[in-house]
């Protein structure tokens, strides 16, 4: 599964949002601890900056406050998750691993 | 072409053969002078921030012109979100640089010329907009600076334009040509007009028909033959030139800039000409780019502001006073007062309007709200810092001092610099220096070089506080306001 990860412009965050996103990423290190991986691999969630006209299977956008203002527009996906202020990581590991296992099935 | 990084634009400057004149001579390497160089890279990180993925969704747009994905400074706005993205933009830079990153004036010209050329072709035929599109499609291929120049010399500032007695004090048509026109005068305090690729004029003020020859707006290459600026000095700006200066820089890095561009007879090819005396449509270009100037204000100063209220907070946190319920509280009242600066610049974004020709406008009354409380915010939130940082701010000895090993011939025996150093200590765990630091970056900000950006400019950039009175007064409607209070009190004339 290609996960791939934009950020807002933080202007204004609320947190950090690359400290979060690494938290996010150790738990998925037994997946790859390779943050630039750019394709997709079932039983796998593959994580790297999404670019422009690329598709992914899910679109993790961390924004640094609730407003999520972040454009999504530039790209291809099935599932997107939003993140605002801190505190949803529980959650966003949730989401991740149960997309991962559903499309391993 | 894809988007400069901060490098490659300033190499893109040393192609350039722009003449800069300072402290009464030619500066050949002015891209290399300490004095210049602080506001050059302030420009530079509006570049590297458009590759950064933690700052990309801010920093670039998709083009309605071409569909390539540019640096936001060269966007058309085609929405409210894009206006509000822009004030995102101006307040991370400012939190970035602390200072005048300078592109803001040409993203505004661009806005307001686009749509003005439109109405302007509809009510006279002329084919102003074409030209202007086919402009700003080459600066956004080519992701160049351009200045936005608007303020005239003015002279007295009694009389109009062709009142003056050198009519020289305004920009204005010297010769009409078949192929172009020829233009004569200067523009005044313009903002990193030495780092700007482009130059992109407007009228200063609405222009009667006796003097239509002052209603003109064009581009020129910033070293067009006949055009030259004079670098404006700043307070402080000559530490900037001693040896290893650091410290005492306040902000070593970055700093603003502002220059007189003047034009000695420029010649102006006609496709880069998008006003030639239809003086009927100069104020509606001026009311348009003061409008988004007033906006940009509510974005880059709150970015600068939020440095500001760290630095202060950091002072007391080196002083040990951060405890005290007075520091708290100024430091909340100084986080209150930038918010409400935001909070103006967010608003006149969210209530924009599309313009005739599709672009983005912000609203007016909100904009000069904005700008109204500019003139004023950051000077009590200076007065705050300024309070919580203590007396060492402009008292302190230099840089030179605390790092001197000359020995002072006392019992002690023991160097300037450790004197100074013992004397000047705070807190356990902080060293002398970063506390030197933090205060001379408040100095710098407060009343150096700095203080240009942070002050004068937020005073008279975008206008002085009586032009947003005047537009407040024309828009805000007291007639129905009055109707409000006659029906609430059951007046019935
Ligand atoms: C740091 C800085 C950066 C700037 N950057 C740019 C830029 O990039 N591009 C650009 O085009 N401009 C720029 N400006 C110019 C800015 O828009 C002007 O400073 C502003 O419009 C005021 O003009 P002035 O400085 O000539 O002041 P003045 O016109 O001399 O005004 C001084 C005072 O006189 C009053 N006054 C002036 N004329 C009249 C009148 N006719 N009737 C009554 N009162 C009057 C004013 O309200 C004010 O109180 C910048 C200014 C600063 C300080």
């Amino acid at each position: 599964m290609r996960v791939g990860v934009k950020f807002c412009g933080g202007c204004n965050p609320r947190y950090d949002r690359s400290g979060e996103l690494d938290k996010i990423l150790d738990h998925f290190a037994k997946d790859s601890d390779d943050f630039a991986k750019d394709h997709s691999e079932t039983g796998k969630a593959l994580f790297g900056f999404a670019k422009d006209g690329g598709v992914y299977d899910v679109m993790l956008v961390i924004c640094g406050c609730n407003n999520q203002c972040a454009s999504t527009d530039e790209y291809t996906f099935d599932k997107k998750i939003s993140v605002g202020e801190t505190g949803n990581i529980p959650s966003v590991v949730r989401l991740i691993t149960q997309y991962r296992d559903e499309e391993a099935q | 072409m894809a988007l400069m990084t901060g490098a490659e634009y300033i190499e893109s400057l040393r192609k350039l053969n722009t003449q800069v004149y300072m402290f009464g001579q030619k500066i050949e390497n002015w891209v290399d002078h300490p004095i210049i160089r602080p506001s050059i890279n302030c420009v530079a990180i509006t570049y590297d921030l458009a590759h950064d993925a933690e700052h990309a969704d801010l920093m670039t747009a998709t083009s309605n012109l071409t569909g390539n994905k540019i640096n936001r400074f060269s966007h058309l706005h085609q929405s409210t979100d894009d206006l509000r993205k822009k004030v995102k933009m101006q307040r991370l830079l400012g939190q970035k640089t602390a200072s005048c990153f300078q592109r803001c004036v040409g993203m505004d010209a661009f806005n307001s010329v686009f749509s003005t050329t439109y109405e302007c072709d509809k009510a006279h035929g002329t084919n102003y907009h074409e030209n202007f599109k086919k402009y700003l499609t080459y600066v956004q291929d080519n992701d160049l600076v351009v200045d936005g120049a608007m303020t005239d010399p003015k002279g007295d500032r009694g009389l109009a334009q062709g009142a003056q007695a050198d009519p020289d004090l305004f920009v204005h048509i010297v010769e009409k040509r078949e192929d172009g026109i020829v233009v004569r005068g200067a523009k005044a305090h313009q903002t990193g007009s030495i780092n700007s690729h482009e130059h992109l004029i407007m009228p200063t003020q609405a222009v009667s028909e006796d003097d239509k020859q002052y209603a003109v707006a064009f581009a020129v290459p910033s070293d067009a033959e006949g055009l030259f600026m004079v670098y404006g000095r700043q307070s402080c700006d000559t530490r900037k030139l001693e040896k290893d200066a650091d410290v005492d820089l306040g902000n070593k890095k970055f700093g603003g800039q502002e220059a007189l561009v003047v034009f000695d007879d420029v010649f102006v090819p006609n496709d880069r000409v998008f006003m030639c005396e239809e003086y009927d449509f100069a104020g509606m270009l001026v009311e348009r780019f003061a409008g988004y100037h007033r906006q940009s204000y509510g974005g880059c100063k709150v970015g600068v502001g939020d440095v500001v209220i760290g630095a202060a907070a950091l002072a007391a946190d080196y002083n040990g006073a951060q405890k005290a319920s007075h520091i708290k509280d100024k430091l909340i009242e100084m986080t209150h007062l930038n918010e409400t600066l935001y909070c103006c610049g967010i608003a006149c974004s969210a209530e924009g309007y599309p313009t005739e020709a599709g672009n983005y406008q912000i609203d007016l009354l909100l904009a000069n709200v904005c700008k109204q409380n500019v003139t004023r915010f950051p000077y009590e939130i200076v007065r705050l810092a300024e309070d919580i940082a203590g007396g060492l701010m402009v008292t302190m000895p230099s840089q030179a001092d605390f790092r001197s090993e000359l020995k002072v011939p006392t019992k002690s025996d023991m160097s300037l610099g450790e004197w100074t150093t013992k004397f000047f200590k705070g807190v356990a765990g902080v060293s002398t220096e970063n506390r030197m630091r933090i205060l001379r970056f408040l100095e710098n900000i407060c009343l150096g070089a700095s203080a240009v950006g942070y002050r004068t400019e937020s005073m008279h950039g975008a206008g002085s506080p009586q032009a947003q009175r005047i537009m407040i007064a024309r828009q805000g409607n007291i007639a129905a306001k009055k109707e409000l209070a006659k029906v609430i009190a059951g007046i019935v004339d």
